[in-house]
């Protein structure tokens, strides 16, 4: 593969599930002490992988979840943050100012709070009640988050007796990561010939939904137009037909995210009507992919992370087809707001 | 003022749409009365954008349980949320829209106590539900709707002993269409010379926040993507600064939708990074209109009012100057998808 450490990924994504036993034990003390919520909350793309776990949470527990923007957070007076809240912070870095500043607003309504990190003793580790460190990098923090997050909603959930697979779940999960490694391997050529023949296109539609909704939303805002300067347009595939559809002609790009389980039927109609109507749809399917070791009931919950993990492969060829670097900005850290 | 009639305005949403007060304080009375644990606000493309603002003000003035869901994802999952004791809210201006109607039949299967908000009655969703509120033309229904949404909102926040101020805040809603009527006839202008200026512009950013986020969300889609088949990319302001300002360039057309709640920072943020980038910044901001007879404390809430009426001026010389219909539409109720 292109630019790419297999080990480096392993190691990577395995420490995030190696941080499964630390983890149990603060959720574990905290679901003792009792809480009434847990909020994800981040800034830029780390808030945005956090809907998959948020959706998990909406859809099989009773524990109300929310995803909440740091600096919006900050400004608006939500009235279910308080004591009983338990506050996730992802932040690769550790240093991103709003989220740090979010961390010590949520401490002052007397929540607990719990940063992810890539980097020890960070700004973040410093104001947090506890803190988890994994190292990663743009090109392998997407599915390290998914993967700590799930820790996080799956173990609420077990706690809270709502999820019975548990233990099984979990001993699956733990071989996700050769799974993806196999995503990677499987997506390579489809991944070049993608990058090569889209190099120049200046516009893509992305659609998605239900738990991988914020892996399109996040691919097209964080790497297409953030790292490649490339206009996007995120729709979720039910809003897809109530408006942009309409600007679907025969060379518009359309890059369909489809996960399973029972959304599917959502994106199934959005791959319909695109097929009919353009040419250049290109659909990536989790279903296409085995997955060792994952058992059909749990393969809706890894849908974003395959997702993730194969369109790391587009990046990594868009970047050098296109000459662009993934790490080149025009504003962002250069330009004060 | 292309294509707005004040008096009709005045007389559909200030008269007819404020004579449903008591229609609505009835049906919130009853249900509070008999007790219900969360609302849902659900809604398809626009009449779900419609609840986002409704969702963000319960959430900063509530510590009722309120949910924003989309209609055809809502009746895929199985959000836990929903139950017999939940309060579910949909809209459709036809009465028509297929997911809409289909959310309302999974709803009140589940037990649910539903309540829709049509422009015609006798229409599907209307009779799906258990309490409907129709504005009985299809003409400004959304500003209606508004208004209707306004009257329920504060009535269950009411009811809920977290909204002292209802009476008075009624009362200045019933004085908000004269307002609203002042406002357009000022920016009238304004709207007239974006259009000739921006008739051959090919994408469009959108950015906001907080109560006018909905809307930000919807002109791009159901606006200028639907109706003008104009690409358009709405942001978040606080997502804004974590991917897509890195798109800007000085010939960027980018529209600020701007209000008055406690997000407007984040919008003054973007403003002030746009200015120094781009030529093409355009700021729709409710401030710059009096609204007679609307205290301070309440403007914030009607900001979406307010904008929604402002931006339809645009909308109309849109279509004048790109001679572009907006009831044209390629695909959508063309065909079966």
């Amino acid at each position: 593969m292109f630019n790419f450490d297999r080990d480096r990924f392993l190691r990577i994504q395995n420490g995030a599930i190696g941080l499964k036993d630390e983890l149990d034990v603060v959720i574990d003390e905290v679901v003792t002490k009792g809480i009434k919520n847990v909020f994800f909350v981040g800034t830029g793309g780390a808030a945005i992988l956090m809907y998959a776990a948020e959706h998990i949470l909406k859809n099989r527990s009773t524990l109300p979840a929310f995803t909440e923007i740091s600096s919006e957070l900050m400004v608006t007076n939500h009235q279910h943050l308080g004591e009983q809240s338990l506050v996730i912070l992802p932040s690769l870095s550790g240093t991103t100012k709003e989220t740090v500043e979010v961390a010590n607003f949520c401490k002052e309504k007397g929540a607990t709070t719990i940063c992810l990190v890539g980097h020890a003793n960070t700004a973040l580790t410093e104001v947090t009640d506890y803190s988890f460190v994994n190292f990663a990098e743009d090109d392998t923090s997407c599915e390290s988050f998914y993967l700590q997050s799930f820790l996080i909603a799956f173990r609420l959930m077990y706690k809270r007796q709502e999820f019975p697979e548990y233990h099984q779940w979990m001993e699956e999960l733990k071989l996700l990561p050769a799974a993806l490694l196999k995503v990677k391997e499987a997506t390579e050529n489809r991944a070049k010939e993608f990058a090569k023949k889209h190099k120049d296109t200046p516009y893509h539609i992305l659609s998605g939904a239900g738990i991988d909704w914020g892996q399109t939303y996040y691919y097209a805002m964080c790497i297409l137009e953030e790292m490649q300067w490339i206009k996007t347009r995120p729709v979720h595939a039910s809003d897809f037909f109530h408006g942009t559809l309409e600007l679907v002609e025969k060379d518009t790009s359309i890059l369909l995210l489809k996960g399973e389980g029972s959304v599917r039927s959502l994106t199934d109609r959005v791959e319909r009507f695109a097929n009919h109507f353009s040419k250049e749809l290109t659909v990536f399917d989790t279903k296409d992919y085995p997955l060792d070791g994952i058992s059909e009931p749990f393969r809706p919950f890894v849908s974003p992370i395959v997702l993730a993990t194969l369109l790391e492969r587009i990046s990594c060829h868009l970047e050098e087809v296109r000459n662009h670097p993934l790490t080149t900005r025009r504003y962002y850290k250069k330009v004060p707001f | 003022m292309l294509k707005f009639d004040s008096n009709l305005f005045l007389q559909l949403v200030g008269e007819e749409g404020m004579a449903k007060k008591g229609d609505i304080e009835r049906i919130v009375d009853e249900i509070s009365n008999k007790g219900f644990q969360n609302i849902f606000l659900i809604g398809s493309g626009g009449t779900v954008a419609m609840m986002y603002p409704y969702e963000y003000i319960f959430k900063s003035n509530s510590s009722l349980d309120v949910h924003a869901e989309i209609a055809a994802e809502l009746i895929v999952m199985n959000n836990r949320h929903l139950t017999k004791d939940s309060v579910c809210i949909f809209a459709s201006v036809t009465g028509t829209t297929k997911e809409t109607v289909a959310a309302a039949e999974f709803c009140k299967e589940k037990g649910a106590t539903t309540i829709g908000l049509v422009a015609i009655p006798d229409t599907p969703l209307a009779n799906a539900v258990d309490y409907c509120i129709s504005t009985g033309r299809e003409k400004h229904s959304f500003d209606t709707f508004f208004v209707h949404l306004q009257l329920l909102t504060a009535r269950f926040i009411h009811n809920h002993g977290e909204f002292p101020d209802y009476e008075q805040f009624t009362k200045e809603l019933a004085l908000l269409p004269q307002g609203i009527v002042q406002a357009v006839e000022a920016f009238d202008p304004r709207a007239e010379q974006f259009a000739i200026k921006h008739k051959e512009t090919g994408y469009h950013m959108l950015v906001g926040a907080g109560n006018l986020w909905g809307n930000t969300y919807s002109y791009a889609m159901c606006i200028l993507e639907e109706m003008q088949w104009i690409k358009s990319k709405s942001i978040h302001a606080a997502e804004f600064f974590h991917g897509t300002l890195e798109l800007v360039e000085e010939d960027t057309s980018v529209i600020l939708f701007k209000g008055e709640d406690e997000t407007r920072p984040l919008v003054d943020r973007v403003e002030r990074f746009a200015e120094k980038i781009t030529k093409e910044l355009f700021i729709i901001d409710t401030k710059d209109y009096p609204l007679e007879g609307i205290s301070e404390k309440f403007r914030k809430f009607f900001a979406v009012n307010v904008n929604w009426a402002l931006t339809g001026q645009i909308s109309v010389y849109l279509e004048r100057e790109r001679n572009h219909p907006l009831e044209l539409r390629r695909y959508y109720r063309k065909m079966e998808y």
